[in-house]
């Protein structure tokens, strides 16, 4: 008991001192020194004859241009029976040679020049980067365009892509924070959701070729496509080549698939997944929220409070500074096409792994009955996060590929913009008030990666713990 | 055949004097800057966003360690964000008294770590002790405040990093906190006070927990040092040996402090919109003052020639991969340049030999890489090349034909073709790299700390251009060979007690 009222007092004590007068007055007299007017790079958008958009910065310091593409595509477009279509496609995509020219070929002549060729799928987008000398570009957009444009996907390549993404598959088991990463969404929304779903390597071996050239028949059009280009280049004359290199790939005719709401189905647990090792792995949370909530900039500002900088969160705080429990550990509040993920993440070792989760679990509760949450750190909030738009400014690349996601995203072309002037508004009030409104602490769904038979016991008086099997590939 | 002619003919070498006529050549941008006290900055004022990039690098890592002090270097790295006498606490004078406190006891504990007594009754009480004082300490701490003063200011990337041969700082900006940075960073590098030292230590124990105990390529790779070095400073882990970790005490962290941190041992870049001459009398203000001590002590070479090839199989529930090195000498040596290329024509892009023959024709490897320069670059190093194995194939099949591949660089000539292609990537990725002002910071300090002038970025290319499929079949004679081999292979334990394969 003396413990405790020692350590209460401290408490207070040093909540009271927050404000006490820091020792480095050059601190604040440094930071407050007035930045000059500063604009940012004026990036050019334009809209091809077939219906592409497209960032243009010019940046003439070094002889290289960089080119990104969002296409819309994704994993939640493919059909149940066929999960693995996305993942195999984009890679496939690539590596299976277009039409005209074998993969071969193509490698032998961007690699000859340095230069470099991928595409990918995520989620919610298909993607494809070039990046090449300013000489090159003639040569390579007509390249980068047949290859999104008339792939040959060929039967070897698919074969090859389908062992490396079950090798992949595998080695995931192999880390309890990518086991965590990759089960948790299922947790949360369903192992079916187009949000969650895992391809097996059933899946994956079913797949055609035939599904491969239907699924990009469908989604891969040039109207369904947002570039971003930065470097070497006059804006006019790479506008034609643009032009020249997509003349003959068509519109899409087809609407997109409709992909279902989520359904938010509240259900608090502890699951335990069995992994041997000196360390856990926990994630905390529930459902985050819309990108298209209203209250999307108080709940950044809520959770960057809670644990989105390790060295000024609560969470940072509290598991890792003046506890040494972690040494990774932070809150994320997915704000996302559909509900995000809401959840704390932390690494730690065995025996303390029930000590982190209710340290978690508190500064949620914390937060959720308005404590915790002072101007203090709002303020610094906000600082940060207005602060550090400059920097996404360098490199310019970067500057228009965000530009470009934003677009792709649906946000307006003064998004930049408004956030800062939405972020900046935001009061306390505010944010205690979505703290209240969006945060659960009594529905926490809790996975926990690690000595199953260590933990248990000390979960057990947390609650009852599901025990669920590590999937295998 | 035709298409591979044509573009032998089609296929120039590209070089970084090639565009110097439009834009201006990297010589003339970087303004080389000397402080009275030793220390050095690279300055590239460039036009674009209104942000820079500032980095230090000390030239100190885990090869400057001793023996039973493992870790030393990274630990420091991590205490460097705690502060200052000023920056960071409400009274100093009575957190210092308690600070000592904290040390009398850490120092014990220790000794009793050291002499595996670590968990006795003597320890476990001074362990509660230590809580208490901890606790009394933490009133004073204005929690974070060197961290957060980067933080609230709009730092992006703030971060730092040790290797074998570096410890390295490293932040963006926006351009009117110059001056803020200056004085942040001035402060940490000659008036750090390691407050929270003894928290911040099992922070780091979660740290190799989570990069080395449960990370099959750690676990691998931390074998893997150890065996191919037997006296060189590189056979230890940058993070450090549990058991060293847990008995270091803040005043080993400040006795290797005061040896490496002195200015003569330290490389700064700011890279951005900056204004020269307004720069340097910001840097001279703030890191003039840096006090100069002794030259640090110099690295010896004392690793012994390798005489035969070393084996060693880490038993870890993973999915299989190998890890196999050969010995060669560091930069600025020639043949490092010709490792540079080796690099890319076995493993860089779809068009190299490992990847096409592991990864594409025999089906066997999920992927592979190297790397020239394995585990730094102070000392001489190894030539590393990771496969990880796919499906049912093994370490052992990648092994062999690993080892058909070198081969056939030590018995033919590499075609003209895949030389050529070689410097161009490599070229490429050098000039890919600056466009960032972080990408090119982080270059010029890099050479700068540890080739001693930043002018190697520029050397580079010219000597690659030089290197010839000649010099590459040699060095693969003289250096891909078994008795130069180390291999160490993960796999997952055998059942019934089976042991070695």
């Amino acid at each position: 008991m003396k413990k405790f009222f020692i350590l209460s007092f401290l408490a207070i004590f040093i909540s009271k001192a927050e404000f006490a007068w820091s020792r480095a007055p050059q601190i604040d007299s440094l930071s407050s020194i007035p930045l000059g007017p500063v604009k940012a790079p004026a990036v050019s958008i334009q809209t091809l004859s077939n219906g592409m958009k497209v960032y243009l910065l010019e940046d003439h310091e070094l002889p290289l241009i960089q080119a990104f593409a969002y296409i819309r595509a994704g994993s939640i477009y493919v059909p149940a029976d066929k999960l693995g279509l996305a993942s195999i496609l984009g890679s496939v995509l690539r590596t299976g040679g277009t039409r005209q020219k074998k993969v071969r070929e193509i490698d032998r002549l961007l690699e000859n020049k340095g230069a470099s060729i991928e595409t990918g799928m995520e989620t919610e987008y298909g993607s494809a980067s070039l990046n090449c000398l300013s000489k090159d570009a003639s040569v390579l957009f007509p390249l980068f365009f047949e290859i999104l444009s008339s792939p040959n996907f060929s039967e070897d390549q698919i074969h090859q892509a389908v062992a490396r993404k079950i090798e992949a598959l595998k080695r995931s088991n192999d880390e309890p924070e990518k086991i965590a990463v990759r089960e948790y969404p299922q947790l949360l929304y369903g192992k079916n959701s187009v949000w969650a779903r895992i391809p097996s390597s059933k899946s994956l071996l079913s797949l055609t070729r035939e599904d491969l050239q239907t699924y990009h028949r469908r989604f891969y059009h040039p109207d369904r496509l947002i570039l971003a280009i930065a470097g070497d280049f006059q804006k006019e004359e790479i506008l034609k080549l643009l032009e020249r290199s997509t003349e003959h790939w068509t519109k899409s005719s087809e609407p997109l698939p409709v992909v279902l709401p989520l359904e938010k189905k509240w259900e608090k647990g502890i699951y335990l997944m069995n992994k041997t090792g000196e360390q856990s792995t926990l994630l905390v949370g529930h459902f985050g929220e819309k990108r298209t909530n209203p209250d999307k900039f108080a709940l950044i500002l809520m959770n960057y409070m809670l644990g989105g900088d390790i060295f000024s969160s609560r969470l940072g705080e509290e598991v890792r500074s003046n506890r040494g429990l972690a040494y990774s550990i932070f809150s994320k509040f997915g704000l996302d096409t559909d509900y995000g993920l809401f959840y704390a993440m932390a690494q730690t070792k065995t025996d303390s792994t029930a000590e982190v989760i209710e340290l978690i679990e508190k500064e949620i509760r914390y937060f959720h009955e308005g404590k915790g949450l002072t101007a203090h750190s709002l303020e610094f909030a906000k600082s940060a996060i207005l602060n550090q738009l400059m920097g996404d400014w360098d490199p310019h690349f970067g500057y228009v590929k965000e530009r470009a996601r934003l677009s792709y995203f649906g946000y307006p072309e003064d998004y930049l913009d408004f956030f800062q002037k939405k972020l900046s508004g935001i009061t306390l009030a505010q944010v205690k008030e979505v703290a209240h409104r969006y945060l659960f602490p009594d529905q926490l769904k809790i996975l926990v990666v690690g000595e199953g038979a260590q933990i248990e016991a000390s979960l057990k008086k947390l609650g009852e713990v599901k025990e669920l099997p590590l999937p295998q590939f | 055949m035709k298409s591979f002619k044509l573009l032998a003919i089609l296929l120039p070498l590209l070089s970084l004097t090639s565009f110097s006529a439009r834009s201006e050549p990297l010589e003339a941008k970087v303004d080389f800057f000397k402080l009275p006290n030793g220390m050095s900055f690279l300055l590239v004022p460039r036009k674009g966003a209104p942000v820079f990039t500032g980095y230090i690098r000390v030239k100190v890592g885990g090869a400057d360690e001793k023996p039973g002090m493992t870790g030393i270097a990274h630990m420091l790295e991590h205490m460097a964000f705690k502060g200052t006498s000023t920056i960071g606490t409400r009274n100093e004078r009575a957190e210092k008294k308690l600070l000592a406190e904290i040390e009398k006891i850490g120092m014990r504990l220790s000794e009793l770590t050291r002499k595996d007594q670590g968990e006795n009754d003597e320890a476990k009480k001074l362990k509660a002790q230590l809580k208490l004082l901890q606790q009394q300490a933490e009133v004073f701490v204005i929690k974070d405040e060197y961290s957060r003063a980067f933080t609230k200011n709009g730092g992006t990337d703030f971060n730092a990093s040790t290797s074998k041969d570096l410890t390295s700082y490293f932040v963006e900006l926006p351009i009117h906190k110059l001056s803020l940075w200056a004085y942040l960073s001035s402060e940490a590098l000659k008036d750090p006070v390691f407050r929270e030292f003894y928290q911040e230590r099992d922070v780091v124990m979660e740290e190799r927990r989570m990069r080395v105990e449960g990370d099959p390529f750690g676990k691998n790779y931390e074998e893997f040092l150890r065996t191919a070095f037997e006296k060189s400073p590189y056979k230890d882990p940058t993070i450090g040996y549990e058991k060293d970790i847990a008995a270091l005490t803040a005043t080993d962290l400040k006795n290797f402090y005061r040896r490496y941190y002195v200015p003569q041992n330290m490389v700064g870049a700011v890279v951005g919109d900056i204004d020269l001459a307004e720069t340097k009398k910001i840097l001279l203000k703030y890191f003039g003052s840096i006090p100069r001590g002794p030259d640090p002590p110099l690295l010896k070479e004392i690793e012994p020639e390798q005489k035969e090839e070393r084996r060693t199989f880490v038993y870890f529930t993973a999915r299989p991969q190998i890890m196999m090195g050969y010995h060669k000498p560091t930069l600025p040596h020639r043949e490092d340049f010709v490792f540079d290329l080796i690099g890319e024509i076995l493993c860089e892009g779809r068009t190299s030999r490992l990847y096409q023959s592991l990864v594409e024709n025999k089906k066997i490897a999920q992927n592979i890489a190297c790397d020239n320069g394995t585990p730094g670059a102070r000392l001489d190093n190894l030539f590393f090349i990771y496969g990880s194995a796919l499906g049912v194939h093994t370490p052992q099949e990648l092994e062999a034909e690993i080892e058909k591949q070198v081969g056939m660089l030590r018995s033919t000539l590499v075609s003209k073709e895949e030389l050529d292609r070689a410097k161009n990537q490599l070229i490429f990725d050098q000039l890919s790299k600056m466009n960032s002002n972080m990408g090119l910071a982080e270059s010029l300090t890099y050479f700068q700390s540890v080739a001693g002038d930043w002018k190697y970025l520029i050397q580079h290319p010219k000597i690659l251009e030089e290197i010839t499929r000649e010099e590459i079949r040699e060095a693969a004679r003289k250096y891909l060979v078994k008795s130069n081999q180390t291999i160490s292979i993960l796999s997952v334990p055998k059942k019934n007690g089976e042991s070695r394969p």
